[in-house]
């Protein structure tokens, strides 16, 4: 059974210019997708294609103009869209951890950074406080924070960015969620970090025989880390299935220019990056969301295109795709 | 660093300030085209008249030595004497600050008891019912004239419905005034436990502090409400709410983080509404400090403009050193920009 079922999910910014005209930018179009138990998926797509906002949708963190206008979340058999913030909070934090893109940001920071995640403990688990603490301080020994005891005691401002992340890290995973949504969460960090990062958080998953959004656009991590990936592009995933396939025979114009893109394919006498620009979320055109720049596109392509299944786990949003 | 190493250094800046704050208003006053000399001297004076009284202030001397002289004097705590009353500037300074500071901690005060929880509840509320009620009375005290609206408050709660005492000082005419200790007529009553004289107090100070804490009011809640959404909006809430914390731990957290800024920005209030608390004094009879330098510059008694406009940047200095010392004692992070 899933653990996470996404289905027709569709996220819009709606607001009112300065004439009082409503305007919507449909940023999360019809956007479905489901997550088994222990496995690892990734969600690739350049800046702005909503991939985090996919994230802030399943854990009902958006903020206004932004609201989920259609579709549906459920989490082991729960329906999450339209939940009320506190039965929310049962969820949150304690089923389904996330992990963003900026630590230092992410911490209180007039919190010492153990309070912090005691008080994420005391959320959602009837325990002592000290009980708490010797969790918190298990927490961070875990996720390879030396010296914890010392560190319980650090404000936010003194940590770097890696420890930071070790420590929301550890916030995450202290109350042993079964899904772990990690948002871009290495973008922040220096290179050598990042690779640490990303192996601590795939070990941790594994032991913890976690489910994981993976959301990066970095292919080399989805290639590392992912079993699946689905690539999105302005608002809707395109194409998506077992990572080998993707990377081996892309199907979708986009996601063969994506990968055509990625530095190991740059060769001395042609770098072939990704030309054009996402379309505009205020006017998206009414078929393919790729039109304008696909070098493939045809007269039918004006039209909604169908989700054509190229195996029984991988297919694109595509007309030009042969089923 | 240590918070006494960062007190030490904040009060050598002082000194140049101090210094500074001094010779600007020095040269000001002279520079502003009164002449105190036909004003005391009297419209029948001679030339000769007006020459000696010009002497006699000091006035005949080259301008640096005025102001070396006058340096002088404050090193010594000699601000001299009013030219139009010969009082001492010094002991009326000492007679009339808490005078007007009771006014103005009392307004800024239940100001900023009234603003700070109504800001932060509009910023919690963002666009509902109640952050439009309180962006509309926050509007409405930000243009609401002072003067006008200490008249009205008169006519209404003293002509009309006789609930507020006659607007004339700050105890009744017909009560003795308790022993001064602070200087402050409802805290010196508290203190020699003349109950009718602190009743007199009070309902004096009712509708001066009123008028003063709609005027302070109006921008505490606006800032408080612009700063506590800024801090909803941080990156760290988020993450706290994805952590599902509760909504009175992230108000909490909301409200610990929106402290500095907002204690700064009553700091600052307090210092910029004293020119408020000069009308207001004017309009209640009040008799401070505020009423008096108002009186000195109309009347060119150059020596208690300079003492009145002193004691204000001193006050405007201690009361930015007080809010240093509780950003540092409140900010983890204080120490790194000291």
């Amino acid at each position: 059974m899933s653990l996470l079922v996404v289905e027709d999910l569709h996220t819009h910014f709606v607001s009112r210019d300065l004439d009082n005209r409503v305007r919507t930018a449909k940023a999360l179009n019809s956007v479905s997708f489901a997550l088994a138990e222990g496995e690892v998926l990734g969600l690739v797509g350049e800046t702005g294609a909503g991939k985090s906002l996919t994230a802030f949708s399943i854990m009902g963190l958006l903020r206004p103009p932004a609201r989920i206008v259609q579709g549906s979340v459920r989490f082991a058999g729960q329906e999450l869209v339209g939940l009320a913030p506190e039965q929310l909070n049962a969820v949150r934090g304690a089923r389904i951890a996330m992990v963003g893109q900026n630590p230092r940001g992410a911490l209180d920071p007039l919190t010492r950074v153990g309070e912090q995640i005691v008080r994420v403990i005391l959320a959602h688990q009837a325990v002592s406080r000290e009980a708490a603490r010797a969790a918190a301080l298990e927490a961070m020994a875990r996720v390879g924070i030396p010296d914890p005891a010392r560190r319980f005691r650090s404000w936010p401002h003194e940590l770097s960015g890696g420890m930071a992340q070790r420590v929301l890290i550890a916030m995450a995973l202290v109350n042993r969620p079964t899904l772990l949504i990690a948002d871009e969460p290495t973008t922040g960090l220096d290179v050598t970090v990042q690779a640490q990062i990303l192996d601590l958080l795939r070990t941790l998953v594994r032991e913890m025989n976690m489910a994981a959004l993976v959301i990066t656009h970095d292919l080399g991590v989805v290639a590392h880390y992912c079993s699946r990936m689905a690539v999105m592009f302005a608002g809707r995933i395109i194409e998506m299935g077992p990572v080998e396939a993707v990377f081996g025979t892309p199907r979708h114009p986009y996601t063969q220019a994506l990968i055509a893109a990625t530095p190991e394919n740059l060769t001395l006498d042609g770098a072939s990056p990704l030309g054009g620009r996402p379309p505009d979320l205020f006017a998206l055109p009414p078929g393919c969301h790729y039109v304008d720049r696909c070098p493939i596109a045809t007269e039918a392509c004006n039209a909604l295109p169908p989700w054509r299944s190229v195996a029984a786990d991988h297919g694109a949003l595509c007309h030009r795709v042969e089923s | 660093m240590t918070l006494g190493r960062f007190l030490v250094r904040r009060l050598l800046l002082v000194v140049p300030l101090l210094v500074f704050i001094a010779f600007l208003n020095f040269m000001l006053v002279r520079i502003s085209g009164q002449d105190p000399t036909a004003l005391i001297a009297g419209p029948t004076a001679t030339g000769g008249e007006l020459a000696m009284v010009r002497a006699e202030l000091g006035l005949d001397r080259p301008l640096h030595e005025q102001f070396l002289v006058y340096i002088g004097n404050i090193l010594t705590w000699n601000l001299g004497q009013s030219w139009v009353n010969k009082r001492s500037v010094l002991n009326d300074i000492w007679l009339r600050l808490p005078i007007t500071l009771e006014l103005l901690f009392w307004g800024v005060g239940l100001g900023a008891l009234i603003g700070i929880p109504v800001g932060l509840r509009a910023a919690r509320h963002h666009d509902g019912r109640f952050d439009q009620l309180a962006r509309f009375l926050s509007l409405l005290g930000f243009s609401t004239p002072t003067y006008w609206l200490g008249l009205v408050m008169i006519l209404v709660f003293f002509y009309f419905l006789n609930w507020a005492p006659p607007a004339m000082g700050r105890i009744s005419l017909l009560m003795t005034a308790p022993p001064v200790v602070t200087g402050s007529y409802l805290l010196d009553g508290l203190i020699a436990q003349k109950w009718d004289v602190v009743q007199s107090a009070f309902a004096q100070l009712v509708l001066p502090v009123t008028a003063m804490a709609i005027v302070a009011a109006a921008p505490i809640i606006k800032q408080a409400r612009a700063i506590a959404l800024d801090v909803q909006g941080s990156e760290f809430v988020r993450s706290a709410q994805a952590a599902g914390l509760s909504g009175a731990v992230i108000r909490r957290m909301v409200a610990k983080n929106s402290a500095t800024p907002v204690i700064t920005f009553v700091g600052t209030e307090l210092t910029a509404l004293i020119g408020t608390a000069s009308v207001i004094e004017y309009i209640f009879s009040w008799g401070g400090l505020g009423q008096w330098g108002l009186q000195a510059i109309i009347q060119a008694d150059f020596m208690v403009v300079q003492g009145y406009v002193l004691t204000l940047a001193l006050f405007s200095v201690l009361v930015f050193l007080v809010i240093d010392v509780a950003v540092f004692l409140l900010e983890p992070r204080a120490e790194m920009h000291a």
